[in-house]
């Protein structure tokens, strides 16, 4: 028989565990998600600012039908201009065959991943007619580094819903910027994208432009990993690029991986273009790697030896494309430990605004702490040391010159990718750029570095400001930039079954 | 209560076993894969997909690591506050310190690979800590914990200070 003190002392025990218990499940419940609005997120986004500026107008989300509202899904190209490319993707759960290697369950495009490689002309209109077939989970298609407008993004919940198994969606957008990029599915996108809802677009130059380059060829690299396999253009084999000796090869190389490629050879090489920008000015890379962020590409002119031969290009870590002679042999080389840094590459000329009084002013500081999110515990990313969906909204207006620091304060390296714009890198750990105007939409921002960036708010809408590594999407790493007086209709979580990331 | 307590330390220390066991496997997969003509790189290692023989021991290593042991280590501290034994909530931090000191260190080896050099040897001392804790619970007589009833609850909490 128990002493009263015992007793006392049982009960109080039971007491203080059934009380943490509550206050535990209490706090575990409130971390759920449930479905909800991306314009719901990040109140208080303005205190993110550290240069005083952008004291955020809101986009009044819940406050009815305010005058002068817009919806994402009116942000659209000219309804009235006809089509000048016009393609249709359909997509499906299915094996993939990869040639060289073996079967992987994913997903296709027009039967094959990679998709078909969309291509156009700088100032078309490009209409594509996405169609699920089979995609259990919905899927959409998202212009990876095309500043589309919003309406034509493809991020499920946000500027669309995901299209159901025998829905269809129509995405239409002027192809302003020649260049490299690629499409992508943005609904789960962590397991669609790996699993191969991709494909590339390339947009050539008009023909007036002055930067059609005298390359001889120009071939696409297309890098992917299938179920642990190394892939180029969909196949586990290299690829051979027959040209003249002394003659130009651009290779087109676009990382769809969730880590950083590198890219390297043993004789120079240049990179004319990085994320569908033209480099300035750039000079022979010599004995240096060029590394590729996570959704990021780069053009690289490779010339054949003057005196015939070939030269072996590695693109990541286990392909490599032979450009020169068909006959001849390259052997591979040793990936140099020095890299191409691309603060101080080609040429500086002026960019068109000055980035030393902006409009608005962020902090977009990547940290990890233990927590939860959406009932589920983990190791996760912060942004400004809050957890998801507690993060920061970049609020901003049209036209707003916007700068933001970039800070990774966490043990990995983060592929930060902004949708509908590209961003110019003003400087990295203080030391301001000196090359050729660096302008990205992917850009890996390694452990401790620190980085000051700035846009043009010229495309409104609501679009996301991500880590391409997608798991770490999942896991936190997304924010988003708003436009005043824009909103959207679609939700995360709900009936549609929107789950971007 | 001392059952669960001991219990709970040998699970601690046999998980770091399992943990050495799972990473040493996860590399010669990885050596393998190599060997084969495989290339390991950024783009493979985020997939998650690797396919190769050791990525098994990987995803052991991170599970056990990074979620299993933190747990267990914790429950232990928790229950340590129930076990009115000399020593037992010190022993119990001690393991929970060293445990968050563990993930702590794993979490930063990508960054700064030397922390590699800690990480094993902590491993070691994890293994220690909880083996002692386990052992002074059955080297504890019976009796200490009868004497421990009669004298206010304030004395027992204040054991984690004398030893």
């Amino acid at each position: 028989m128990p002493s009263r003190r015992e007793l006392v002392r049982r009960s109080a025990l039971a007491v203080a565990v059934a009380t943490a218990l509550g206050a535990g499940a209490l706090a575990w419940s409130s971390t759920l998600l449930g479905e909800y609005s991306v314009m719901d997120m990040g109140a208080g986004a303005a205190e993110g600012g550290h240069g005083g500026h952008g004291t955020g107008t809101g986009a009044g989300a819940g406050a009815g039908a305010a005058a002068g509202e817009v919806s994402v899904t009116s942000l659209t190209a000219d309804p009235d201009r006809p089509a000048d490319v016009r393609v249709e993707l359909v997509a499906r759960q299915e094996t993939i065959q990869v040639p060289g290697g073996r079967a992987v369950e994913g997903y296709t495009v027009n039967g094959s991943s990679p998709g078909p490689e969309v291509r156009a002309r700088q100032g078309d209109l490009v209409e594509v007619t996405f169609v699920n077939e089979s995609v259990a989970d919905g899927a959409t298609l998202h212009w990876h580094g095309i500043d589309v407008p919003n309406a034509a993004d493809g991020v499920a919940g946000i500027t669309q819903d995901a299209v159901p198994v025998g829905g269809r969606h129509v995405y239409r957008f002027e192809a302003t910027d020649a260049g490299t990029y690629w499409y992508h599915s943005h609904q789960v996108s962590h397991d669609q994208v790996v699993r191969g809802l991709l494909g590339a677009i390339i947009i050539d130059p008009a023909a007036t432009s002055a930067t059609s380059t005298d390359a001889a060829a120009d071939v696409t690299a297309l890098l992917h990993v299938y179920g642990g396999q190394h892939t180029l253009n969909g196949r586990v084999d290299d690829e051979r690029v027959d040209v003249s000796p002394g003659e130009t090869a651009r290779v087109r190389v676009i990382n769809t991986d969730q880590g950083t490629a590198a890219v390297w050879s043993d004789a120079p090489y240049r990179v004319a273009a990085i994320d569908g920008h033209d480099v300035n000015g750039p000079t022979d890379v010599d004995g240096q790697r060029l590394l590729i962020p996570a959704g990021g590409r780069a053009d690289v002119a490779v010339r054949a030896p003057h005196h015939g031969g070939a030269v072996r290009l590695h693109v990541g870590g286990a392909r490599s494309i032979v450009i020169g002679d068909p006959a001849a042999s390259a052997p591979p080389v040793r990936q140099p430990s020095e890299t191409v840094d691309l603060l101080a590459y080609g040429t500086s000329t002026p960019l068109g605004f000055d980035p030393t009084s902006p409009d608005r002013s962020y902090d977009y500081v990547i940290a990890r702490r233990f927590g939860v999110i959406d009932g589920r515990p983990g190791n996760f990313w912060t942004i400004n040391g809050r957890m998801f969906p507690d993060v920061p909204m970049f609020d901003v207006s049209e036209g707003d010159l916007v700068t933001m620091r970039l800070r990774n304060d966490s043990g990995d390296v983060h592929p930060m990718h902004l949708h509908g714009h590209h961003i110019v890198v003003l400087s990295r750990d203080g030391v301001a750029a000196s090359g050729s105007p660096w302008w990205v939409d992917s850009l890996d921002v390694r452990p401790g570095e620190s980085y000051d960036i700035a846009f043009v708010a010229d495309n409104p809408g609501i679009w996301s400001d991500h880590c391409h590594t997608l798991p770490h999407a999942v896991d936190g790493l997304i924010a988003h930039v708003m436009y005043d007086r824009v909103t959207t209709p679609f939700t995360i979580n709900g009936s549609a079954g929107n789950h971007p990331e | 209560m001392r059952k669960l307590y001991t219990g709970l330390a040998w699970t601690v220390a046999g998980a770091v076993v399992v943990q050495a066991a799972a990473i040493a496997f996860a590399f010669g997969g990885m050596l393998n894969l190599v060997s084969e003509g495989g290339v390991v790189d950024k783009a493979l290692l985020e997939s998650f997909q690797a396919g190769g023989v050791g990525e098994l021991g990987f995803m052991i290593h991170g599970l056990v690591g990074g979620v299993l042991i933190p747990l267990i280590a914790l429950a232990l501290l928790v229950v340590s506050f129930l076990v009115r034994v000399r020593g037992a909530k010190l022993w119990a931090a001690i393991v929970f310190g060293l445990v968050v000191l563990q993930v702590t260190l794993g979490f930063s080896i990508t960054d700064v690979p030397y922390l590699g050099l800690i990480h094993g040897a902590n491993a070691l001392a994890v293994v220690a800590a909880a083996s002692v804790a386990a052992l002074r619970m059955r080297r504890m007589p019976r009796q200490e914990a009868a004497t421990a009833s009669p004298t206010t609850s304030e004395e027992a909490k204040s054991d984690a200070v004398e030893a």
